[in-house]
């Protein structure tokens, strides 16, 4: 496991209002969140507790309204689209509920994808770094299907490849067995935690106490706040709690 | 029954109940079908009615053809030859379009008018299967030299100028300052000859030695009926028979000569098929891309209303059924566009009629017709059909239904192209019937062009133009006739605002011609049937200064050019070139075919001009013959009829001087008419009327095709970036930038225009091959038109595609987090 001094994610006092019909709902009221390299963290929490809009400000998809946001030293809670783009594209690894693999790409420009988008990269390096991931999630054989011809669990397989492929800083997991059956949850969780044995940051946001308990801390949101944050050892039983 | 009424009923509602789709649908139906309404309209009127006759396809024009000329005029000994020996027809007539001077001869004040008229033989009416309408046909009896002279008047002048009334029968009027007895009216469907309004005997002509020399072909056209059972192509071999023999007994006069026998409506307008038949075919170019660009339209309606007809599968509706809903629907879209086609035709005739070629009667006879109706009926059903097809199989293929249902499950994966497979198909058709379009349009612009840029020769600004015809009656002399229009143009000249006047029996532009053969003396006999011609125009002095013509070298016509003295004659650059080539072309001598008097002395060349235009670009004088052109003074070779040309000063409008210069005329004869009064840059522009209007059709159907297909493909592409929405957040949350986002919708797009561009540039091959020969100075294969077409339709389609482009960039890649 790499261990850094500076915290990887440093979240100070983010907050997210959303404005609707001049209603304002209070997503995050005040998050104070440190992630630290080579954790992996889940968080928790009711359905419309915060957990997807810490996650898409966390994946810079979305800006706090209030609040600052580090991420591996920089500053990030205000920069232009493009700026964010470019950090989505190397810092930050996506993993998606519903898989988000593109149908008209097979398996290999899926997670090639990414790479694409970075001028820096020769070609030949975008192939290896590609088969690369695919070899690393086993799915190297299967580099010439279209999604739809694999399994939920192949796919999300594929998925966790075209996010490790660009070499990211984070992994964010959003309920990454949510369309999944047990047994292709079961296999996908234990892909996740041999990453995180290999040295990777895991940030997954799941309802699954039974997947929840993969990570070594898991932080639990209530009303868009932080109400918990432990490791598993020493947390009060999940069950106990009335989410 | 029931059931259709019920779907008409489903379907009056489900198209209420989307205006802005029913408008836009009905919209693109009704361009599609408007603009073949009009054009068919059109091409009925002109070649597919038939002539106004009875058994009209039995007509037959019958004209010679010689190694120089495949349409010329027939010689009168040749004719009654023919005449004698041929057994296919009932008989065969002759006729000359003339023009006449005619007034009544019943001391009214109504001014002597130029009217349009034919010499015929006495069998002309009883050929075309009419008899008069009022009073008796002309008779044999009628039609000899010497004969009473009579006169047939036509139902428009009948009307126009006796009030239709019966007793006109009987009275006596001047034609070419002759008294005639008008013996009858013709039936008001008479269109042969063109224009004409009076009709008089050959009758003395018959007499005439110009006319019964086998070698002059002076204008007659002959026409007859075809026997019962006789077909064209035995008649015509038949008549070629009989020609073969006249070459055998007059080798002199008839090498080489044999007929040109056409239909009489082929003969008629078959000038016009090849443009009307292109424009029928580019309005159906554009009525696919309104099928094409409505079927997309349906399709994605039918598409967004699956679960509509799944709830219907489920409930027992069988696939014709659901089908059947959106025929039904697609048909009566179809017919509501038919319905504004048939306005917008209306509406558009009239516009379309306004560029036509002016003198063609049956151009501006179009009307919507009934068979118009029937075909407007047809197409709206046809394309209610075609249009409905796909859609119609896309929705009842249960299979693809369910298939549409399991689109909106959780599979994980987006599918955005693959369902559109269809509609792209759909795109590049459009995209390439527009740039057939395109380039056909782009072909003829630069024809058009280039023919209006093709050098003149002289200056037509400021030039107006008048005809004057001196009857024989009054003017029986040669010297009668160079005085009256000695003191003609002395008078003219004299005029403020004028510059210079003069005459010409053969101007540029004027709807005539002179062709002449000719011998260059001292040069050995030319092999009968392969001599030299030129075209040959009667002209006084101040002509040249009249059309701003310098004298290349030599001389002007001058006052020692008179009556009686030796004949001299002006050349052109080009027949300098051609038969005197490495000589000098003055003082040389040439043998001509002005007179009768085959001992006559040679004429003197003793100028030289510049090169003329005498005709629109494209006709066969110039572009084929390229006969050369040879000016005699109007002083030695007296024409009662001519063209009166005047330059009129600069800042005056050559029309202004119209009235001045008749009162001029009529101050020296109160009965001469003058007609056909119009600026040369008038007729130079009328003499373009059909590429004007091939080429305004056809560029207007072009930006349609464009604009729809544009339409279409932004249609396509918008629907992409809706139906990819949440592929492209997917790309923005894995880090693609707002560039990379609008790069892919573009390329996506422009891949389908560069299909349909590919395709549309084959086809551009293939429409340039069928327009070949309407183009002038442009080839088929003009990379600068197929470069326009092809940067014109790129252009505008990257800007459709670029729209939804732009849109797709502001796509919120959070719906990468948001489950379907």
């Amino acid at each position: 496991m790499t261990t850094h001094n500076q915290p990887l994610i440093h979240l100070d006092g983010v907050k997210k209002v959303f404005l609707t019909d001049e209603v304002e709902t209070h997503a995050l009221a005040g998050i104070y969140l440190e992630i630290r390299h080579g954790e992996y963290v889940s968080i928790a929490g009711p359905s419309g507790c915060g957990k997807s809009t810490l996650l898409s400000i966390l994946g810079l998809l979305d800006s706090p309204t209030e609040g600052g946001y580090l991420l591996n030293g920089q500053q990030v809670e205000n920069l232009s689209f493009a700026e964010r783009a470019r950090i989505r594209n190397r810092e930050i690894g996506f993993i998606f509920q519903s898989f988000n693999l593109i149908g008209d790409l097979n398996v290999f420009e899926n997670v090639e994808l990414p790479l694409t988008y970075r001028n820096d990269l020769a070609s030949a390096e975008r192939k290896k770094r590609t088969t690369e991931a695919l070899e690393r999630v086993g799915m190297g054989h299967r580099s010439r299907h279209l999604p739809n011809q694999l399994s939920g669990g192949q796919q999300q397989r594929v998925a966790v490849a075209r996010a490790l492929a660009g070499s990211p800083s984070i992994l964010l997991a959003d309920e990454p067995t949510g369309n999944l059956d047990s047994k292709n949850g079961d296999a996908v969780m234990e892909l996740l935690a041999d990453l995180h044995r290999g040295g990777a940051t895991i940030c997954m946001v799941t309802h699954d106490d039974r997947f929840a308990r993969y990570a070594e801390r898991t932080i639990h949101l209530f009303d868009g706040r932080v109400v918990d944050d432990r490791l598993p050892a020493a947390q009060t039983p999940v069950e106990a709690m009335s989410f | 029954m029931q059931a259709l009424w019920q779907d008409l009923r489903y379907a009056v509602r489900m198209l209420a109940k989307s205006p802005g789709y029913t408008l836009v649908a009905v919209l693109v139906f009704g361009l599609g079908i408007g603009a073949n309404t009009a054009i068919f309209s059109v091409v009925n009127a002109v070649l597919l009615r038939p002539l106004p006759y009875p058994q009209s396809d039995q007509l037959v024009l019958v004209r010679e053809r010689s190694s120089t000329f495949h349409n010329g005029s027939v010689s009168y000994p040749n004719y009654l030859d023919w005449r004698a020996a041929q057994h296919g027809f009932t008989d065969l007539a002759l006729v000359r379009r003339e023009s006449f001077n005619f007034s009544s001869d019943t001391g009214g004040e109504a001014q002597p008018e130029r009217l349009n008229g034919a010499r015929v033989t006495a069998n002309h009416l009883a050929l075309l299967g009419l008899a008069p309408q009022l009073g008796r046909d002309f008779r044999d009896e009628d039609d000899v030299p010497g004969a009473a002279k009579v006169v047939l008047l036509s139902d428009g002048l009948w009307r126009r100028r006796f009030g239709a009334s019966p007793s006109v029968i009987g009275q006596r009027v001047l034609v070419d300052g002759q008294a005639r007895e008008v013996i009858g009216i013709a039936p008001e469907r008479v269109r042969f000859p063109r224009l004409a309004e009076v009709f008089v005997p050959l009758a003395d002509l018959r007499a005439q030695e110009n006319v019964l020399s086998r070698d002059n072909h002076p204008g007659f056209s002959s026409f007859g009926r075809l026997k019962p059972g006789v077909t064209l192509a035995q008649a015509r071999a038949e008549l070629d028979n009989i020609a073969a023999e006249l070459e055998r007994r007059y080798p002199e006069t008839n090498t080489s000569r044999r007929v040109n026998a056409r239909l009489l409506l082929e003969a008629s307008v078959g000038d016009y098929r090849q443009s009307l038949y292109l424009l029928l075919g580019a309005v159906g170019c554009v009525l696919l891309i309104a099928c094409a660009n409505t079927a997309n339209l349906q399709l994605t309606r039918a598409l967004a209303r699956g679960k509509e007809f799944a709830v219907r599968t489920a409930l027992g509706a069988s696939r014709w059924r659901l089908a059947r809903q959106l025929f039904t629907e697609s048909i009566l879209l179809a017919l509501l566009g038919g319905g504004g086609g048939l306005l917008l035709a209306l509406w558009s005739l009239d516009a379309i009629l306004a560029l036509s070629p002016q003198g063609v009667s049956r151009f501006q006879e179009t009307r919507l017709d009934p068979r118009a109706l029937g075909f407007t009926a047809a197409v709206a059903l046809g394309t209610g059909v075609l249009s409905g097809l796909w859609p119609a199989w896309r929705i009842s293929n249960t299979a693809a239904l369910s298939h549409a249902l399991r689109e909106n499950g959780a599979r994980g994966s987006s599918d955005g192209v693959h369902r559109q497979r269809a509609s792209a198909a759909l795109v590049v058709t459009q995209v390439a019937l527009a740039v057939v379009l395109l380039a056909a349009g782009g072909l003829t612009l630069k024809s058009f062009w280039r023919a209006q840029e093709a050098p003149l020769g002289f200056n037509p600004r400021g030039v107006l133009m008048m005809s004057l015809s001196l009857p024989k009656a009054r003017y029986g002399t040669d010297e009668k006739v160079a005085a009256f229009y000695a003191q003609a143009l002395d008078r003219i000249r004299a005029l403020p605002g004028v510059v210079a006047a003069a005459i010409c029996d053969n101007a540029p532009f004027d709807d005539n011609e002179s062709d002449s053969y000719f011998h260059l003396t001292d040069a050995p006999p030319a092999i009968p049937g392969q001599q030299p011609s030129a075209e040959v125009s009667l002209v006084s002095p101040d002509y040249f200064q009249v059309l701003g013509m310098p004298i290349l070298r030599g001389r002007n016509f001058g006052p020692q050019d008179r009556l009686g003295a030796p004949r001299n004659i002006i050349i052109d650059e080009s027949f300098a070139q051609r038969y005197f080539a490495g000589k000098d072309p003055l003082g040389q001598h040439i043998d001509d075919n002005q007179t009768m008097d085959k001992t006559a002395p040679p004429v003197t060349v003793v100028g030289i001009v510049p090169r003329t235009r005498n005709e629109a670009p494209g006709e066969d004088n110039i572009e084929k013959l390229q006969f050369p052109q040879m000016y005699f003074c109007a002083a030695q070779e007296v024409s009662r009829g001519n063209m009166l040309l005047l330059r009129a000063a600069d800042g005056t409008d050559p029309l202004s001087l119209t009235e001045a210069v008749k009162c001029e005329i009529q101050a020296l004869d109160p009965e001469q008419p003058v007609a056909a009064v119009a600026t040369m840059e008038h007729n130079i522009a009328a003499s373009l009327a059909t590429r004007r209007l091939t080429m305004t059709l056809l560029g207007i159907f072009a930006a349609l095709a464009l604009t729809l297909a544009s339409v279409g493909l932004y249609g396509v592409m918008a629907l992409s970036v809706t139906q990819r929405t949440r592929e492209l957040g997917i790309r923005l949350a894995l880090g693609a930038a707002r560039g990379d986002v609008f790069r892919l919708v573009l390329r996506q797009g422009m891949t389908l225009v560069v299909c349909g561009l590919a395709l549309g540039l084959l086809g551009a091959l293939g429409a340039g091959r069928a327009l070949a020969t309407l183009l002038y100075g442009v080839g088929a294969l003009d990379p600068a038109a197929l470069s326009f077409s092809a940067g014109a339709l790129a252009l505008v389609a990257a800007l459709a595609c670029a729209l939804p482009a732009r849109r797709a960039t502001h796509v919120d890649p959070m719906v990468a987090l948001r489950d379907e």
